[in-house]
């Protein structure tokens, strides 16, 4: 179920949300788990069980850390639970993708024995609630949080239908407390935020990104024959389409936490306002970066002098895998982690990233570049973007780009760039929306709804 | 670095000023749009006729024409908008009896049965040709059946293989649709202007669609050929074949068209079945497209279904394969008449 279809937005919402404040506070909780397993098994009811397994092995596995004694078995826990939880994330996400690179290899050293090719459904948002579960059992390990004594709650936790599928990834430190302890009623200040939130998103998603999706999916789609023109069109297209996607949907998640009275983390912070690399993943998808550094980088020995850069490159390597079980993926992150280790590096010797606006134009210039291959669903095609963006096809600046695309990309570029998100307008600069803009964003989520049965799907989905 | 969060801290705003007027707008369009559907109608799908149709449902349309008909028809052209401009007159040269050309709109394997059932079936036509130019697109597995279809009873009830929702189902969808209430705008601000939309397209007495304004077009030398390929070039592969997501020929339209064979195989209806035209320049988008990989085994697919029946399938999606000219099109798929005639040729030359 997408957010921005009419089934969400006129059924599954407002019952799921009046049912809540309406039903006595202890049970709660288990109609949120209800509902959010409803949501998910919308989708496909057989993944649910997979959702089930991960959130019960984690329950029980928190409980016997928070009971052992020994260290040797609060390890012992841990180590079901992240073999529990990789294991499925593996099984769903990279066993094809593994078994394809071996038997390519196996080819190339001359012919062996071929591993079969499963054909594996990916379970939607698998790589966000596992990493959100996992979360809990390594806070628990390390006594940053208590485990939970109700199998309900933690269910909750893990299968709230607001930030299921495509986050922010939440940690339990974050949303345990809260889910604990419910507010009474529905507040107008949450109600407003919610509605807000969740308009703002939907105009992100429908009225921006789709717009944008339809002009670059045909650019893509015929990527042998872009010339340079429509090249970066597509580059650029897609980065925008991406951020408004993902943006939009993580504003969207928020609108709907408040709704239940339930604050969640931002996710994005105009990342594309980033003076520098390090800057862009301080506002790029701040839960998923937040959590690898936390529970990757630093745990493989980002704290030290000697293992900091290994540990970058690794963690970024990884950063790419998560995002899809494809070379193009990783050689996107591992770009990220060239270009991060570049900007260390220079700092090391004195030498800062020139700030303002030339550092956040260059940087965006990179990051762009680095979206081609992260778009690329083959190396080649990737090269062959690149390639013509950078002229190197001796194609001249040819190629016919729609005006209403251009004007598109001009008005996104501009609004990513320039215009305050809203996190900053409402949380930090506390702005007081006039009437007439709450109205027109009122009026655009309408169009949006109406919009919606052409709209795709999140991008982030399929993450 | 660390994810911000400021849900706690106090604000200074009034939630229920904020709400109101975020509430007004979304519930006011909507409404409107609600209401202006209702009272429009623009697709028939509600009770009032306040207003003409925005577009006059072409299955029915043609139906009724055979109803209407004397001579039931012996031959039928069946097929998508692609076949619209096949002259049954130029059929009639090469195949005994009366034509009639059943082109639909947007028509699939479903539509191809549903359309001879009904004929057969309803009124009675003594059929013993059946010319039915098939569309990759009518195998695709996730495209819906055309509402055209669905929305006139008479042929909904030969859909074999439609897996919409219901009729009351898509009514409720719809009152919200940008489509729905764009035709409702469309349809108001004609009858404001009294004056009655053009149509697109006139039905000649034995269903052969004439394309009015493009032949006036062509006869004023204004137009341009050219400039229409190159403007749709990338969007026929994206829209009308929907290529990201075919992945397979959908077995339950391959059925469907099985169905239909034995179907003419019991009532001795010959068929003379091809792959309908793209124009050279399309085929040259879909060469580079790692998705057009599905067309080959559409066509493999059909193949082997025709085979089973011991019939033949014409490859003309080419038209180098019927001696076709790539002038003679009005756009990416849609053929003049002219090229039509050339297609007839090929495929009924061997029957006079």
């Amino acid at each position: 179920m997408l957010f921005h279809s009419q089934v969400f937005i006129f059924l599954f919402a407002p019952l799921a949300i009046t049912l809540y404040w309406l039903l006595p506070k202890r049970l709660r909780l288990g109609w949120l788990a209800l509902a959010s397993y409803f949501f998910y098994g919308w989708w496909d009811w057989r993944f649910c069980f997979v959702m089930l397994l991960t959130t019960f092995v984690d329950f029980i596995c928190g409980q016997k850390i928070g009971a052992a004694t020994s260290a040797r078995a609060r390890k012992g826990w841990l180590a079901l639970s992240l073999l529990v939880d990789l294991g499925l994330l593996g099984f769903f996400k990279y066993a094809a993708f593994t078994a394809g690179t071996v038997n390519a290899l196996l080819e190339a050293a001359g012919g062996a024995p071929r591993l079969p090719l499963l054909e594996i459904v990916l379970p939607v948002g698998i790589s966000f609630y596992t990493f959100q579960s996992l979360s809990y059992t390594i806070d628990v390990y390390n006594g940053r949080v208590k485990p939970t004594r109700s199998f309900i709650h933690y269910m909750a936790f893990v299968s709230l239908f607001p930030q299921l599928v495509a986050g922010p990834i939440v940690r339990y430190k974050q949303l345990g407390g809260q889910l604990l302890s419910l507010p009474e009623r529905l507040t107008s200040r949450n109600l407003s935020l919610g509605l807000t939130f969740f308009a703002a998103g939907l105009v992100k998603k429908v009225l921006i990104a789709d717009r944008l999706a339809y002009f670059t999916d045909q650019l893509w789609l015929d990527w042998r024959h872009l010339l340079p023109a429509e090249a970066w069109s597509a580059a650029l297209g897609f980065s925008l389409q991406l951020y408004f996607d993902f943006a939009g949907y993580s504003l969207m998640a928020i609108g709907l936490g408040y709704l239940l009275g339930l604050s969640l983390p931002q996710n994005f912070n105009s990342p594309y306002r980033a003076s520098d690399v390090a800057d862009f993943w301080r506002r790029w998808h701040i839960s998923l970066s937040t959590w690898l550094r936390d529970y990757l980088f630093l745990r493989i020995g980002g704290l030290t002098v000697r293992g900091r850069w290994p540990a970058l490159v690794l963690t970024m390597l990884l950063t790419g895998l998560w995002h899809g079980a494809a070379w193009t993926f990783v050689l996107w992150g591992g770009y990220h982690g060239l270009l991060l280790l570049v900007h260390h590096g220079l700092r090391h010797f004195g030498i800062k990233w020139r700030g303002g606006w030339t550092g956040s134009f260059g940087t965006l210039l990179l990051v762009i570049l680095g979206w081609v291959l992260f778009r690329a669903e083959t190396l080649p095609s990737a090269m062959h973007v690149l390639k013509s963006m950078l002229s190197l096809g001796g194609l001249g600046l040819g190629g016919a780009v729609a005006p209403a695309f251009i004007a598109i990309i001009v008005l996104a570029l501009l609004w990513a760039i320039f215009a305050p998100n809203l996190y900053e307008l409402i949380h930090v600069r506390q702005a007081q929306p006039r009437t007439w803009a709450l109205a027109c964003l009122g009026v655009l989520a309408a169009v949006c709804v109406m919009l919606a049965s052409e709209s795709g799907p999140f991008l982030y989905y399929q993450f | 670095m660390a994810a911000r969060d400021f849900g706690d801290r106090r604000h200074g705003w009034d939630g229920r000023r904020w709400s109101a007027p975020l509430c007004w707008g979304f519930g006011a369009v909507l409404i409107l749009a609600v209401a202006l559907n209702l009272w429009v109608n623009p697709f028939r799908l509600y009770w009032s006729d306040s207003f003409e149709p925005a577009e006059t449902n072409m299955r029915e349309q043609k139906h009724l024409m055979v109803q209407g008909m004397a001579e039931k028809p012996d031959t039928l052209i069946i097929g998508s908008s692609r076949v619209m401009t096949m002259p049954p007159g130029e059929v009639e040269r090469y195949l005994p009896g009366e034509c009639f050309n059943y082109g639909m709109k947007s028509a699939m394997a479903e539509s191809y049965f549903a359309a001879l059932r009904l004929l057969v079936e309803d009124e009675g036509a003594p059929v013993r040709h059946l010319i039915l130019g098939i569309d990759y697109e009518a195998l695709h597995p996730g495209l819906p059946t055309m509402y055209e279809a669905r929305y006139y009873e008479p042929f909904r009830r030969y859909l074999a293989c439609d897996s919409s929702p219901s009729r009351a189902a898509e009514a409720l969808l719809r009152l919200l649709s940008l489509e729905q209430t764009e035709e409702s705008l469309n349809v108001l601000r004609r009858s404001l202007k009294r004056t009655a939309g053009r149509p697109k397209l006139e039905l000649a007495g034995d269903g052969q669609a004439l394309q009015v304004a493009r032949e006036e077009a062509i006869a004023a030398g204004r137009f341009d050929l050219q400039r229409i390929l190159a403007a749709r070039a990338r969007k026929y592969p994206l829209r009308s074949l929907h290529l990201a997501s075919f992945s397979e020929p959908s077995p339950r339209r391959l059925e469907c068209l099985d169905e239909l064979l034995t179907y003419c195989d019991e009532r001795s209806i010959t068929v003379h079945a091809y792959l309908t035209p793209v124009h050279p320049s399309q085929w040259q988008v879909l060469q580079g497209l790692e998705d057009a990989q599905v067309l080959p085994e559409v066509r493999r697919a059909l193949n082997e279904l025709f085979q089973r029946h011991g019939l033949a399938l014409r490859d003309f999606s080419h038209i180098e394969a019927f001696g076709g000219d790539p002038l003679l099109f009005y756009d990416e798929i849609h053929m003049q008449p002219a090229n039509q005639v050339r297609l007839l040729r090929a495929l009924l030359g061997g029957e006079r």
